[in-house]
């Protein structure tokens, strides 16, 4: 062999390595392994023993649900509707819609076909909707919607929930809560959206609270939670034919999983990952989570309080509201609690003929097995049959 | 024409397939967490590049439009809207204490140097609230001067036995606080100790009053729980006035402690001279701010409260009068809250309003001797030279 030969030989084989490389690259991203089944959205670190509290069952909790029948929930719905609205359920569409467009980071994932953007201003606030359409050949007519509450996308419990259901067939909807979208955008100091008030001057829009001091008899900031959903289906009525809408959240975004399904009956199934829990379980615990001006806004929560909502969020028909609970969540030492309510809402549920109430709680200490049961309970609910996802 | 023999063509497929291979596993190998990573937006943690310069927001409001106050007669009149969202009356309680219990023995107080002896004052208030305040008295030549010093979301105002030791040192007397619910103020009945009391709420069912935030649910129209962090110091106040012949009474406190300085100080004149400390700044800079939470607390956001007065008329409030001033400490660095230069936007403005009413003074101390939470040493001399200062 001659050098002339072995040189050839070379840059043979350097033309042959960017290829291979480009194939492993993509063998890897369109292989099951780019979705990691991560966990529930929590930090399994340390298990504490889940704690049982007799103040939990003080509570006669037949006597502060004061829905008996569908008008009460009709009664209900309008008063939510006017306090939040102060006037009807939203008619409108979102302001801004950007059609197809580029995927960006999340054009790795195979499931994905194409990405519609809604956007939302308000003021100097903005917010932005995704809606993930599937690539899969034989696509599911339901639109699942997650609302990933104040987490960015990229929480990997939302991230792996969203593609797996891309891969699964199902379009996906992506609403986060009005000030994720400032982590989103990775704001600065000197990006800080603020809001002009005569009372207290510019204030910022970074946490969650400022909403207290915004809210007045003409306009509640509960709004700026709910609209990017509400405007959305509004739209998405109209340009698509899905045959049902299905909404999941966890955390802050379970919040939204709540209370949106209890004002909009659009919602056929809605699942809670650890649900906003009522104020008798959350204040007779160790951790209270009284943090986020929505989950404990006063005059919101004396028109129905969030047994009630579970209770609108549950009724009509084919409807469904589902509560997951991960018994060993270390940052939630409360979630035994449903124990002292989750029979008693059922039963009213059922008395009104319409819908179905129902909590499972996963007493697994793997977080990753969870994840997947999750899944399997979601998709089964809007199938209406058993799924198993074959992880 | 190239002839190439099937032995070379050979070679030559089998090196491109090597290089293939390679480029595989090489791939493989060092970059498959790379390739199947979703990049995560990188959250603003809020890494303020300098304390010593202004958040850039913080700019856009002008502070002396927010200012409600200007005559001596606005003080008066925003005076008795708080005591009527507060007390529902127009003036301060002049009721007494639940009781009072002299020369009582708190066996941790026991070593306390320049302790001559300990009163408990309890007041009891709705909801089976109950306030445990302690009436130390200095051993030393007494200025009789009173200090009162309000304790924060720690809990007990031991925690500040230190600064309350060195106050005797002084030859003043101190009547300590604990914030509501915590410290003296909280009635364990559960198995953690933390649990405070139990209410029930129609809408709600039965709830513990054991995080302030739960004080929302139990505020109505006829009743606000902002009354549980300022009412003791009122009837306390009228007992010491009935019983002693202090000649001023200053205030003081940090954090939660420092708020309710702000606050009762804004409301009750015979407060003279007041020092809150790394408690508060209006909601104009504390919102902006990326390193804050605008407080996880009741009292720190309630719409209601800071729809009759917003900081700034607080700050002017309790600081003019004869013989007033209020002396706001804010440490530079403080990891908790408050730090920074922003206090500049305001100090000016408030100073230049409480002389325009005619008596008393504003200012800032802005300690930059620690980057710790708390009320130093440094600022302690602050606070004691002005005491000394008639």
């Amino acid at each position: 062999m001659n050098a002339k030969f072995v040189l050839i030989c070379f840059v043979i084989f350097i033309i042959g390595f960017p290829l291979g490389a480009q194939f492993a690259k993509s063998s890897v991203t369109s292989s099951l392994d780019d979705l990691k089944p991560y966990g529930l959205p929590t930090n399994p670190v340390k298990s504490p023993v889940p704690v049982v509290k007799e103040e939990w069952f003080l509570t006669n909790v037949s006597q502060i649900i004061k829905i008996n029948s569908p008008e009460d929930i009709e009664k209900k719905r309008a008063e939510l509707i006017q306090y939040i609205w102060k006037g009807d359920f939203p008619k409108g569409k979102p302001p801004l819609i950007r059609k197809n467009v580029e995927l960006g980071q999340y054009k790795e994932f195979v499931g994905v076909k194409s990405l519609d953007i809604y956007e939302f201003n308000w003021k100097s606030l903005k917010s932005q909707v995704y809606h993930f359409k599937t690539r899969a050949k034989s696509p599911k007519p339901y639109l699942i919607i997650i609302h990933i509450g104040n987490k960015p996308l990229s929480q990997s419990f939302h991230l792996f929930f969203t593609f797996f259901s891309l891969r699964a067939g199902f379009d996906v909807l992506v609403i986060p809560s009005p000030l994720s979208s400032i982590e989103d955008q990775n704001l600065t100091y000197s990006s800080v959206p603020a809001i002009n008030t005569p009372s207290f001057g510019y204030l910022g829009l970074t946490d969650q609270n400022v909403f207290f001091l915004l809210e007045d008899n003409t306009f509640s900031p509960l709004q700026l939670y709910l609209d990017p959903l509400a405007l959305s289906l509004n739209l998405i009525d109209q340009q698509y034919n899905y045959t049902s809408y299905h909404l999941v959240g966890s955390f802050d975004g379970a919040w939204e999983a709540t209370v949106y399904p209890a004002l909009d009956p659009r919602i056929k199934t809605s699942h809670a990952i650890y649900p906003p829990l009522p104020f008798f379980i959350a204040t007779n615990s160790d951790s209270t989570s009284l943090r986020n001006y929505e989950y404990f806004h006063p005059e919101f929560t004396k028109l129905a309080n969030y047994l009630e909502l579970y209770v609108m969020a549950s009724y009509g028909k084919g409807r469904k509201h589902m509560h997951l609970i991960d018994r060993w969540n270390p940052h939630r030492y409360n979630e035994d609690g449903y124990k002292a309510y989750a029979d008693e809402v059922a039963r009213r549920v059922k008395t009104l003929d319409e819908g179905d109430f129902e909590t499972r709680v996963f007493d697994n200490k793997q977080q990753k097995e969870s994840s997947v049961l999750v899944l399997e309970q979601i998709y089964s609910d809007i199938e209406g049959k058993e799924i198993n996802v074959g992880w | 024409m190239i002839k190439i023999s099937l032995k070379t063509t050979l070679f030559l497929i089998v090196f491109f397939l090597l290089g293939s291979l390679a480029g595989y596993f090489v791939n493989l190998i060092f970059f498959s967490v790379e390739s199947s990573a979703i990049a995560t937006p990188e959250l603003n943690e809020g890494n303020r590049s300098s304390y010593n310069s202004p958040l850039s927001n913080w700019n856009l409001t002008d502070p002396g439009k927010l200012i409600t106050i200007s005559t001596p007669q606005d003080i008066d009149v925003k005076r008795k809207q708080l005591m009527q969202f507060i007390w529902k009356t127009d003036h301060l309680p002049t009721t007494l204490p639940g009781s009072i219990e002299k020369d009582f023995v708190d066996s941790r107080y026991k070593k306390m140097k320049y302790l001559k002896s300990i009163d408990k004052i309890t007041t009891r208030m709705e909801f089976g609230l109950k306030s445990i305040a302690y009436h130390f008295k200095s051993s030393k030549q007494n200025k009789n001067k009173l200090v009162i010093y309000h304790g924060e979301h720690s809990g007990d105002f031991i925690y500040a036995y230190a600064l309350i030791e060195s106050f005797l040192k002084e030859g003043y007397d101190v009547l300590a606080f604990a914030i509501p619910l915590l410290g003296l103020n909280s009635e364990p009945i559960g198995d953690t100790g933390r649990f405070g009391n139990i209410v029930d709420i129609p809408v709600y069912g039965i709830l513990t009053l054991a995080d302030h935030n739960t004080f929302f649910f139990v505020d109505n129209s006829t009743f606000t729980s902002i009354k549980f962090y300022v009412h003791p110091i009122a009837v306390a106040l009228n007992y010491i006035e009935q019983q002693y012949d202090y000649e001023s009474i200053v205030m003081t406190g940090y954090s939660g402690g420092g708020w309710t300085t702000t606050l009762y100080t804004a409301l009750d004149p015979r407060i003279q001279k007041s020092y809150p400390a790394a408690s508060s700044q209006p909601f104009y800079l504390i919102s902006n701010d990326y390193d804050l939470y605008m407080g996880g607390d009741y009292e720190t956001f309630n719409p209601e409260l800071y729809r009759i007065a917003d900081y700034l008329d607080l700050y002017i409030m309790g600081s003019s009068g004869e013989n007033r001033n209020q002396i706001q400490i804010l440490n530079l660095y403080d990891p908790c809250c408050f730090a920074g230069v922003g206090y500049k936007t305001y100090e000016d403005v408030v100073s230049d309003r409480v002389k325009s009413l005619g008596n008393g003074s504003f200012s800032v101390f802005s300690d930059d001797s620690h980057y710790e939470h708390k009320i130093s040493d440094v600022a302690f001399e602050v606070i004691l030279e002005d005491m000394e200062r008639n």
